[in-house]
């Protein structure tokens, strides 16, 4: 449980505890002047919750941190997922800890509650840069990996749109084209983040795939060993997922499991345009991606047992595509059409429990060396400086 | 002796008995050399340019200078008679203070005196209120009526719909003539167009920029032929035809196809079929008030536009759609945002 000072700091902010009720916020500036013109301010201890699985997590905990176990990040972000400054911050206080903010909790609620008999339903994250969709996601994915979902995880989807590290004629399927070392990729960070799950579910191959003249996978083959031939032969990798995905969405609307697809920069599947140059110098239409074909066909409605959670990001889309951050411009007409109906989950700016509660975690990790970072001025001055954005506050706080 | 004798000639004569090399290296200046005589025995070589006395301009009292004339002027005088006309800004007849320009670093900004900014713009001091109510009453004897029956805009609108205005000039230049006089401009609001959707619709298309959804206004600016009464013909025309083929339905209007809509059209569109599926799959039996309403909110994101305020309603839309609902969960739908300006 976290310390009694800090638990009262945000009871306090929430109206819920203090002398007069309500002015819980002004009580506490008026106790913060009286003791700052006398002596250093004392350094508040980080609003935490013990609970580190999300799972428990209930509208008591938002505005805490939570601590992510070091073999979680391991399992389940070895190959992204988590923001790169974010990780590097993380790594500088020797623990990876996250808030409970309101989207993800009623995230989990939602996918709690949906109807796993229906076609999956499909909740997307929206808002502005600095927001915390990446993050939301991330506390949405250790809540769906503690809840023996099945991971079908893209850490960052644009990266092979846009960054790819190789792509080549697809061998198998006429006019369309592979990531023979992205997919290599993927399937590991597949097979880290459900290897347990593969072991007790035991789900084998229903089709006979043919790579070769001698390299066939027979029927009823266990999915780990197509996982493995991906892995070894990156001249299949990709239509090895694409033999994953398809087998994966087959054994969930037959209820043997179930998979939850979360995406990151969701609506780069629906970009025009990649950084592949075809033959005849023209870009390639993503569309004609093997890789992004897999993951499609799991945006639509005709299996069960499934869910799928992303973010709709702007950076995700091409430079002039990004005026908006809104659902509707960001996916296109195309997207819209594809991911229909859909939940849109809004992400907003820090408030002023979430704002006090970052504030603290820095102070409490000693991050914010100035002694004037905690008073009432302090938290102020931050707060404008931030315009209430969690990355414009990592930003504001690194030279601090 | 002889130094008693020298110390009673004159000057000029001293200078006459000196030899010719030291008078012209010596200075000549009488008094310097006497002042050396009298001090010191030997004189002083000036080297380098002698200071120069500074001579300061002659300053030229002005005349002595009536007060401004503003000073003599009562406070309940006729100002019109005072600028009848429109006159460059005059500083000592304008009464009151105004300042105008880009101040000096460290400066007010400029006043009104010798005021080149207030001298060039043009100023309208010589049409005040009382002196335009005076030119109004004076011209009233040439005007008519108003006509009855044409009191507010809305009459004048339903029996006069067109407004057709033009500008003449006039030059003091060896030309009088200007070639702007021929532009003709035609106003029309579409209200008073009898046109159907379609017509409105194809009437819209044709004009494209020239008209303004704001003021529900059609402009047609015509200048192409050299003389107006030809360019107002011209309009005239131009409206005759835009309102004529935009009742007209031609044969491949027909081929309009789903990119080419005006407007988001619910029913038939991918999402329709989405939502059906959605019902289906739950098994609701009157699902009519549900899909019409999710219709109507899928309509209005993109007819008027994405917004805050438009993705909150799709996202309740949604959740009454998938059934997720739930009275104490209204987290997401009324999320309070942090109060600016508060102490975090």
């Amino acid at each position: 449980m976290m310390a009694p000072s800090a638990r009262r700091a945000v009871l306090l902010l929430r109206g819920l505890a203090g002398r007069h009720g309500g002015c819980g916020a002004a009580l506490g500036q008026r106790c913060v002047s009286a003791e700052a013109a006398q002596a250093p301010l004392p350094r508040p201890l980080a609003p935490r919750t013990s609970l580190t699985s999300p799972v428990e997590h209930t509208a008591e905990q938002r505005g805490l941190w939570y601590t992510l176990q070091p073999g979680v990040v391991q399992r389940l972000f070895s190959q992204g997922g988590v923001p790169k400054q974010f990780l590097t911050q993380c790594q500088t206080f020797a623990e990876t800890c996250l808030m409970v903010r309101q989207p993800s909790l009623t995230l989990m609620d939602f996918i709690r509650r949906s109807d796993l008999s229906l076609p999956p339903n499909k909740f997307l994250l929206y808002g502005r840069n600095g927001c915390g969709k990446t993050l939301s996601l991330v506390h949405a994915t250790h809540f769906l990996a503690d809840t023996d979902w099945l991971l079908v995880h893209v850490p960052w989807a644009p990266k092979w749109r846009r960054n790819f590290k190789e792509v080549a004629p697809s061998a198998t399927i006429e006019g369309q084209y592979d990531h023979p070392l992205d997919a290599v990729l993927w399937l590991q960070h597949f097979k880290t983040q459900n290897a347990e799950l593969l072991k007790t579910l035991q789900l084998v191959t229903q089709e006979r795939y043919i790579w070769s003249r001698r390299e066939v996978t027979e029927p009823d083959t266990p999915l780990g060993e197509l996982v493995e031939l991906g892995i070894g032969r990156a001249r299949y990798s990709t239509d090895c997922v694409l033999a994953l995905t398809s087998e994966l969405k087959r054994h969930a609307t037959e209820g043997r499991c179930k998979v939850a697809v979360v995406v990151d920069g969701i609506n780069t599947f629906y970009s025009p345009v990649s950084r592949y140059r075809c033959e005849d110098r023209t870009l390639l239409d993503p569309k004609y991606f093997t890789l992004f074909q897999s993951f499609m066909q799991l945006f639509k409605s005709d299996w069960k047992n499934g869910i799928v959670v992303g973010s709709i990001d702007s950076l995700a889309n091409e430079g002039w595509r990004r005026d908006s951050h809104l659902p509707r411009y960001l996916l296109r007409q195309q997207g819209w059409e594809a991911l229909d109906p859909f939940i849109p989950i809004p992400i907003e700016d820090y408030d002023d429990l979430e704002m006090r509660s970052a504030i603290d975690y820095y102070l409490d990790r000693h991050w914010l060396q100035n002694p004037q970072a905690g008073s009432d001025i302090g938290r102020r001055e931050l707060a404008a400086l931030s315009a209430h954005n969690p990355y414009l506050l990592m930003q504001v706080c690194r030279p601090l | 002796m002889f130094l008693q004798k020298v110390y009673v000639l004159d000057m000029r004569a001293q200078q006459l008995l000196r030899p010719l090399a030291c008078r012209s290296l010596a200075t000549s200046h009488p008094r310097a050399e006497i002042k050396a005589a009298a001090e010191e025995e030997f004189r002083t070589l000036e080297i380098g340019r002698k200071k120069r006395e500074r001579f300061t301009a002659k300053t030229f009292k002005p005349a002595t200078m009536l007060p401004p004339r503003y000073k003599q002027q009562k406070t309940d005088q006729d100002w019109g008679s005072v600028w009848p006309a429109a006159r460059t800004f005059h500083p000592a007849t304008v009464p009151f203070p105004v300042r105008q320009g880009y101040p000096a670093s460290g400066q007010p900004t400029p006043d009104k005196w010798a005021n080149a900014e207030l001298m060039k713009i043009p100023n309208f001091l010589h049409l005040t209120p009382p002196v335009i109510k005076r030119q109004c009453e004076a011209l009233k004897k040439f005007c008519t009526p108003w006509p009855a029956g044409l009191e507010t805009t809305a009459k004048q609108e339903k029996h006069f719909p067109v407004t057709v205005s033009k500008s003449s000039y006039l030059h003091s230049s060896p030309t009088i003539r200007d070639p702007k006089a021929r532009i003709v401009t035609l106003k029309v609001h579409l209200r008073s167009l009898d046109l159907d959707y379609h017509g409105r619709d194809k009437l819209l298309r044709l004009v494209g920029e020239r008209y303004d959804a704001d003021t529900d206004c059609l402009t047609l600016v015509a200048d192409r032929c050299p003389l107006s009464q030809q360019n107002y013909d011209y309009c005239q025309y131009l409206l005759t035809v835009l309102y004529n083929e935009s009742m007209k339905t031609e044969p491949w209007e027909h081929e309009k196809e789903l990119v080419d809509l005006e407007k988001y059209v619910w029913e038939g569109s991918p999402s329709q079929a989405a939502a059906q599926n959605v019902v289906t799959a739950r098994g609701i039996n009157d699902a009519e008030e549900l899909l019409k309403e999710y219709g109507q909110v899928v309509t209005d994101l993109h007819n008027e536009g994405e917004d805050e305020a438009t993705v909150l309603r799709y996202q309740e839309s949604v959740m009454k759609l998938l059934g997720l609902t739930d009275p104490q969960d209204t987290a997401t739908a009324s999320e309070p945002k942090y109060i600016q300006g508060e102490v975090c």
